[in-house]
């Protein structure tokens, strides 16, 4: 019995909605396409990512039928690159976003619940997270590392992210907490734990499923923002970001291998933030006006 | 010699088979269903009716207030003060609106602008439909003000509405809509967002300043009480359609419509002792699905087949009286029933 | 007064925490600051030592942390080993481009997002509306850098308008007229602030529709109509108007988001503000120029947002700096 009751419709409600959202609908499709394919990339393309095919003649050819996204400065077909750096890049974006969304829902959880003074600090903490550009905070934390492993960098972008489905959560927590449906709660007996699992978890999850979905956007980019500054995925395993990197000096004359990765980013970001936006569309429907 | 009763002077307002529909993703609904009535010049209808049953929305049909997804179906007339009001240019509507026909709503606070003064707001209706300067206009506003009988009118107009009480931002709302003077004044629930000892004030307000004037009221409400305090005529509506409609004494008097009955035993009595308050039986239907027959059947202690069969059409019943319901042809059903024990 | 006295003690306690981080990033650093300076071998111990106690390392962590405090007082922001300067003097060399740069973007971006996203709530679902969400949702989506690198590309590779990076022409002669110097800083700014003004538009035209529409719906919309008033002054007066606080909250709140993408725009157009200036720093892994970069630009994001709030509580009467000097009495 976790009914929604904040927006006043069930997940199966939920659902049906969404289904009936033809934006979402394509969103949805286009982002399983795009997971299939980087999945599945290697078993249909014949060039391996690394393989450098001919280095004398191969060199920056442009796009073709037999390379349908051309290759790049050590003859590597960019296509097969591309999806296996998507692999890469969407992997780390899913979990970073997993963290991001754990930590942001338990110091959330806390500080909503939690005494005044708690939640005072917690919150100050929260904002101090949010003012600092994630850029800049990202490169202050990964610069001192020499030779950045992939899980350090998940890491790094899940806690520099979570400050706003932080601040999502307690808000929520704090509305419901003075509600009057949770004094009800209380005077049948409910105790504070089963009050906040029970009651206040279940409300607070579309929200936060909402933000989750259009981090991933972010994260996306954020990682292929490093990676090109060379703070990211390194070389030589291959992330949309990386593979720009690699493209950036021959822009002029070899432009398919930055433009390829890019217009892949774009496409995630897209997808991700109408399913977002859908979401959150089906979780609270406009009302009819009064009669 | 016999005497010519002169001919009615004609109504000030007219509807006529008003219909509005809703696209909505589950289908069409018609929250309005055909509503008829009329005002006179001076005459205060109150259009009674609990929640969902479609009042406000005929309301603001009446100034084509009514937005997207919603639409006036063709058919609807409305004539005010002999113009059709339907099909009037935007231009000429806007004329109407504010300054003719001023309509009061329901929720001061959301209903006044947060961002600009009470005074401002009040002036804004007489600098659009006069040539007033800013100066003269706000000289105006703060008269008015002063006429709701809001004390130190000067400083309450410079104040913003969640500055106000509740009270205090009703009566800013009443005096946007009379410094204009209108002949015809919608209020929609005034006091229902308001407690009961401003809401005799605010009602008595209206009143005066209606009679002051000339002005004719529609006065849409769900309480009877305020219905008895104020209204010449009633309009009952249920589920989108007028039920029954009567002078105020007759009605209160002597309901015919079974809905009405069932409305008036509802109602708590001072003096009375009773261990449970009467209710009506059911629910209302939903406006998607309006069942064919009499809307009210299934609540109804007086139905029999012919109800859920046929819709009633509204049948005269007195002198300025009408009723939608079968039982108006077929009245020996009524004492049958009520003889035969069937709770009333 | 009482409000804003609260928002600068807000800010300060912010910056505090942030200061404090930053120091334990710089004690974080993997090794010592002084071993690869000093590799030199005539430099005895004792001098190693008192080099140690200048910058007070030697001292317990708690020691460390006030002589951390106390030289940002100071200004002190520690060593550029790559630029091989004061990192303060680096930044203070930097920080006005960028402030140069975002600030024409920011103003060209809000104007051209704001129009953008009124008209599309004024055409509400029509084509104009969905045409112009459509390019929105688009270049919302354009990742910075990339977005960056495309504007390049097409503006100074294939149609050869503008420069290809800097902020000035270091070879224009000295004695160059000033309407010249002027042009060519302008030919230098345009590709830079068009991608921001691209990055930045778009969300901002967003919010400014979703913002529009949620006030067009207000009950006070529909009184301002049962008026009589015009449709476009009820658009203006009672839907814009109102529309306006949350905008500008809102942007106070991007503000971190703006000036990271201005990271990766300055690095690409090697514009020489604060964003290249920590780009070429990780390059030559010079830490304290990064972590200086990292504290300005939080301060700055900080002063920034703190205005932005000071700048929507004036738009709406509602907050309590104009409600507190008026009484309430009831009816």
């Amino acid at each position: 019995m976790t009914t929604a009751m904040h927006s006043g419709s069930d997940w199966r409600t939920v659902l049906r909605r969404l289904r009936r959202d033809r934006r979402s609908v394509l969103a949805a499709a286009a982002l399983m396409g795009m997971i299939v394919l980087v999945l599945a990339g290697p078993l249909l393309i014949a060039y391996k990512p690394y393989e450098q095919l001919d280095i004398t003649n191969l060199v920056h050819a442009a796009p073709s039928a037999s390379h349908l996204l051309g290759t790049d400065a050590y003859s590597r077909d960019v296509l097969s690159r591309v999806l296996s750096g998507g692999r890469v890049s969407l992997a780390v974006a899913i979990s970073a976003v997993g963290i991001e969304v754990l930590v942001g829902v338990l110091w959330g959880l806390a500080a909503g619940l939690g005494a005044r003074w708690l939640d005072a600090i917690m919150m100050r903490c929260v904002d101090a997270g949010m003012s600092v550009p994630r850029v800049l905070l990202l490169l202050a934390l990964l610069a001192a590392v020499p030779q950045i492993p992939v899980w350090l960098l998940v890491l790094v972008l899940g806690i520099t992210g979570w400050f706003g489905i932080a601040r999502l959560v307690r808000g929520e927590v704090r509305a419901i907490r003075s509600g009057d449906f949770v004094l009800a709660a209380r005077a049948l007996g409910a105790s504070p734990p089963r009050l906040a699992l029970r009651h206040v978890l279940p409300h607070v999850l579309g929200p936060v499923l909402v933000s989750a979905t259009m981090a991933i956007g972010q994260v996306i980019v954020l990682e292929a923002g490093l990676s090109w500054l060379g703070i990211g995925v390194q070389a030589p395993q291959a992330s949309w970001g990386n593979i720009i990197k690699d493209g950036t000096e021959f822009i002029a004359s070899a432009p398919w291998v930055t433009l390829g990765p890019g217009l892949c980013l774009v496409l995630v970001v897209l997808a991700v933030s109408a399913l977002g936006d859908g979401l959150r569309d089906a979780l609270a429907p406009r009302q009819l006006p009064r009669t | 010699m016999t005497s010519d009763t002169p001919a009615p002077p004609p109504p000030l307002l007219s509807l006529r088979d008003v219909r509005v529909t809703f696209r909505t993703a589950d289908g069409t609904i018609t929250p309005v269903d055909g509503v008829s009535f009329d005002i006179g010049r001076g005459e205060t209808l109150a259009l009674v009716g609990e929640s969902g049953c479609g009042k406000s929305l005929t309301a603001l049909t009446i100034l084509r207030l009514i937005d997207a997804p919603g639409r006036i179906e063709a058919g609807s007339h409305i004539e005010f003060d002999g113009r059709d009001l339907l099909t009037m240019g935007d231009k000429e509507l806007r004329g109407v609106r504010g300054k003719q026909v001023a309509m009061i709503f329901q929720e001061p606070m959301t209903a006044l602008n947060p961002v600009y003064s009470a005074g401002e707001q009040i002036a804004e209706v007489v600098r659009t439909h006069s040539d007033c300067s800013r100066g003269e206009a706000w000289a105006k506003a703060v008269a008015m003000l002063g006429a709701v009988g809001i004390p130190s009118p000067e400083i309450r107009a410079k104040q913003y509405p969640h500055q106000l009480s509740g009270g205090m931002r009703q009566r800013v709302m009443i005096a946007m809509a009379l410094v204009m003077n209108p002949s015809l004044l919608i209020a929609d629930e005034p006091t229902t967002a308001l407690d009961v000892t401003i809401q005799a004030q605010l009602l008595d307000l209206l009143r005066d300043a209606q009679k002051a004037r000339g002005a004719s009221m529609l006065l849409i409400t769900h309480d009877l009480g305020v219905v008895a305090e104020s209204a010449q005529r009633v309009a009952v509506m249920y589920a989108g359609q007028i039920v029954e409609s009567a002078p105020v004494v007759e009605l209160f008097a002597s309901p015919q419509h079974p809905y009405t009955q069932g409305l008036m035993a509802a109602m708590p009595r001072a003096g009375t002792r009773r261990e449970r308050l009467t209710t009506i039986p059911g629910t209302v239907p939903p406006p998607g699905a309006w069942p064919t027959g009499c809307r009210f059947a299934d609540r109804c202690a007086f139905a029999w087949k012919r109800c859920t069969d046929e819709a009633p059409a509204m049948h005269h019943v007195g002198d300025g009286r009408w009723s939608r319901c079968h039982l108006a042809v077929e009245p020996e059903r009524r004492t049958r029933i009520a003889a035969a024990g069937a709770t009333a | 007064m009482r409000a804003l006295i609260q928002r600068l003690w807000q800010g300060l306690v912010v910056v505090a925490i942030v200061v404090t981080a930053t120091f334990v990033l710089v004690r974080l650093a993997p090794g010592d600051p002084f071993a690869g300076a000093l590799e030199n071998a005539r430099i005895t111990p004792e001098l190693r030592a008192h080099w140690r106690a200048a910058y007070g390392l030697d001292g317990s962590i708690g020691t460390q942390y006030l002589h951390w405090i106390a030289s940002l007082l100071r200004g002190d922001l520690g060593w550029s080993t790559s630029t091989n300067q004061p990192v303060s003097h680096a930044i203070a060399q930097a920080l006005p481009h960028t402030l140069w740069l975002m600030g024409c973007a920011l103003v060209l971006s809000f104007a051209l997002g704001m129009c953008l996203g009124a008209v599309q709530a004024a055409r509400h679902d029509r084509v104009t509306d969905r045409g112009i969400g459509a390019i929105t949702l688009f270049g919302a989506a354009l990742p910075d850098f990339w977005l960056a690198l495309v504007v390049l590309l097409a503006g100074s590779f294939w149609l050869r308008l503008f420069p290809v990076g800097g902020a000035s022409d270091p070879l224009l002669p000295m004695a160059a007229s000033t309407l010249t110097v002027l042009a060519d800083r302008l030919t230098h700014l345009v590709l830079p602030v068009l991608t921001l003004v691209i990055l930045i538009a778009a969300p901002v035209a967003r919010q400014q529709r979703a913002a529009l529409l949620d006030k067009l719906g207000a009950d006070w919309v529909r009184t301002a109509t049962a008026k009589g008033v015009a449709p476009f002054a009820v658009f203006r007066r009672h839907a814009w108007r109102t529309a306006l606080g949350p905008v500008v909250t809102l942007g106070g709140l991007a503000l971190p988001a703006l000036v990271g993408g201005a990271v990766f725009v300055e690095h690409v157009f090697a514009w020489p503000g604060m964003g290249h200036l920590a780009a070429t720093a990780i390059d030559a892994r010079d830490y304290h120029l990064v972590v200086g970069c990292v504290l300005v630009g939080a301060v700055m994001v900080i002063v920034g947002s703190t205005l932005a709030d000071m700048l929507s509580e004036r738009l709406d009467p509602r907050s309590t700096q104009h409600g507190d000097d008026l009484q309430r009495v009831s009816a």
